[in-house]
């Protein structure tokens, strides 16, 4: 081998061991440590748990009911996957910052050479996979029941979890944005109420319409209907309705979905990554 | 010429807390409880040189602690600046080849110290392929190869401040910055760090090192400043203490009485205690009065087998730097 390609294979050596300023990797390093900490503490775990045991609790629901049992075990299995996966998504995220900055926690990766706001990112794509997980859990254990049922898994009920993981996903960007600057227990009120008023958003809209034909219509009204504009709409990540009665949605629907659910957080992390950086770390 | 890789120039931070402390035309109202104002650092200046090692030390509460965060970038200064390497601290660049470790430091209670080094080797920019080794490495230089794979939970106090260490000390960077980093070692423990800073000076890092233990703080550091109610109050080369000569002990075998009593009119303060049964008595003089003192000596022909110099103590200089404000406080003097 010749003395150039020798001095040329050094240089890419020292290329590659010369720390680098982080990118993606520091984001994902973060993220990965969240989903450590977050599948590994005991309370998540026993609350985890304690949701799959409920789906025990369904199995006892479908074989009482009447002729109905696929009917129900299809939306039960539906409900309880989408709020176990939002009660757990609304606590992980409102609580996550705090719990750095209490335990002062934030001080050792804050201090890096890494923008503010990848502890954000980072945290908010650790619950993501949390949340795949605890959502991947329940749909599996849901499957083990529809098949001692001797049912099949049909493609919208696919469809159906993975939109349960994309509402989850705005849940973690309102809970990480409300946390950035607030108590867990205010920020965990505050994305409850957003979650709340997102999954009825298309019924206070149809509310405000009726109101607003009949002439009703009061101050306090108009700036609920501006409200509703900025809360997203949840109802759209619910397929319910189709597994029960339907057939596959169209992939533009769950296209569509997943571009609100990506924009809505990426906007909401974006948000709390601008707060996040003005704070002063005490 | 390359720029410091410290550089505090008038640095301030007034915290403001109460109600009305996110309101800023607010915060100046006088509302008694609902409006408190903390000023927690005023006018603080100092740099660090390249290869020294710069103690910082101070009274709880002095102010130490904020002065890192804002050199950190954890806490925007109210007036002033921090600036790592020439660069504004609360950038990220700036952070780049800094080493910190928080006062008590904590970190995720789920992983273990190689999967936490890990972690901070890949915010460090450590190529994935070394990060394990480096993590390794330096558990092993803080001495913690043998709790690799413990949930942190599970270690103690001590454990936890070696893990901070060795997270600090990844990526081998041109500046640490340590907050209390001996505190919760165990003796042992506290003179591996000693090795480990005097290594890493070797290397040609540069330390700023806050600590309350001043014998550590003695025997690291080449320079060092005193904060005290958020104010600088010393800064000085540790060289400087040894130097610093203010009494004089004088040792007779033979003083008369009318010699000691001529002393103690020059601001002596005479003891006799007993040595090898011989009349042993000695004067400690301020050393201004040092040229007179001899001079009665000869005069009253005492045999003078002594002669030492009392330097001052980093201890010394510390009580009395905060004995001394407290005092001018308390008698309603300027702090």
């Amino acid at each position: 081998m010749s003395d150039a390609q020798d001095a040329q294979r050094e240089q890419d050596t020292q290329r590659e061991d010369t720390p680098r300023a982080p990118t993606f990797g520091a984001t994902w390093a973060i993220g990965k440590a969240t989903y450590h900490a977050s599948t590994r503490s005991r309370l998540n775990l026993a609350v985890a748990l304690f949701g799959l045991a409920l789906f025990a609790f369904l199995k006892l629901l479908s074989d009482a009911s009447l002729n109905q049992d696929e009917r129900l075990l299809k939306d039960m299995g539906l409900f309880l996957t989408s709020t176990l996966c939002l009660i757990a998504m609304i606590g992980l995220s409102a609580h996550s910052l705090y719990r750095e900055l209490e335990r002062k926690s934030v001080f050792s990766v804050v201090s890096k050479p890494i923008p503010r706001a990848t502890l954000i990112w980072g945290k908010a794509l650790g619950l993501a996979m949390t949340s795949g997980l605890l959502t991947s859990l329940c749909a599996l254990t849901w499957s083990v029941l529809a098949w001692r049922q001797g049912l099949e898994v049909s493609v919208t009920m696919y469809q159906a979890w993975y939109m349960i993981w994309c509402e989850s996903l705005v849940v973690i960007g309102v809970g990480l944005l409300f946390g950035s600057f607030s108590t867990p227990l205010v920020s965990a009120g505050l994305t409850f109420g957003v979650t709340l008023v997102g999954r009825f958003s298309q019924d206070l809209i149809a509310l405000y319409e009726k109101a607003l034909r009949k002439g009703e219509l009061t101050v306090g009204l108009d700036l609920a209907q501006l409200g509703l504009y900025v809360v997203p709409d949840l109802s759209l990540f619910n397929l319910s309705h189709a597994v029960v009665y339907g057939g596959p949605l169209p992939a533009e629907y769950i296209l569509k979905g997943s571009l609100l659910s990506v924009s809505y957080t990426a906007l909401c992390l974006l948000l709390a990554g601008v707060i996040f950086k003005r704070r002063d770390l005490i | 010429m390359s720029p410091k890789p410290l550089c505090i120039d008038q640095l301030h931070k007034t915290f403001y807390l109460g109600l009305f402390a996110p309101i800023p035309w607010a915060r100046s109202l006088k509302l008694g409880p609902l409006n408190r104002v903390i000023r927690a650092v005023r006018g603080v200046s100092f740099e660090v040189e390249r290869g020294e090692i710069f103690g910082l030390l101070g009274a709880n509460g002095a102010g130490k602690s904020t002065t890192i965060k804002c050199a950190m970038g954890l806490i925007q200064p109210s007036e002033g600046e921090a600036r790592l390497h020439g660069r504004p601290a609360h950038t990220p660049e700036a952070r780049q080849g800094v080493g910190y470790l928080p006062e008590s430091p904590v970190f995720y209670d789920e992983l273990t110290p190689v999967e936490t080094l890990e972690l901070f080797a890949s915010l460090c920019g450590i190529p994935a392929k070394r990060r394990k080794a480096e993590a390794l490495k330096h558990l092993a230089r803080v001495g913690m190869s043998g709790a690799l794979d413990r949930p942190l939970r599970s270690l103690s106090k001590g454990m936890h401040q070696r893990v901070g260490v060795a997270q600090a000390l990844l990526g081998e960077p041109a500046l640490l910055i340590l907050d209390e980093p001996l505190s919760g070692l165990d003796p042992v423990g506290r003179r591996e760090l000693r090795d480990v800073l005097l290594e890493e000076r070797a290397r040609g890092a540069s330390i700023l090192l806050s600590s309350h233990i001043l014998p550590d703080v003695e025997a690291l550091c080449d320079r060092f400043a005193m904060i005290h109610q958020g104010e600088l109050r010393h800064l000085a080369e540790m060289s400087s203490l040894a130097t610093h000569v203010e009494q004089v002990t004088l040792s007779f075998s033979d003083a008369s009485e009318a010699l000691i009593q001529a002393l103690e009119a020059l601001g002596g303060h005479a003891k006799g205690p007993r040595a090898r049964g011989v009349e042993l008595t000695q004067v400690t003089l301020p050393v201004h009065a040092q040229r007179e003192a001899l001079a009665l000596t000869l005069e009253h022909e005492a045999t003078l087998t002594d002669l030492s110099a009392d330097t001052l103590s980093l201890d010394a200089l510390f009580e009395r730097l905060v004995l001394n404000t407290d005092k001018r406080q308390e008698t309603g003097g300027e702090p």
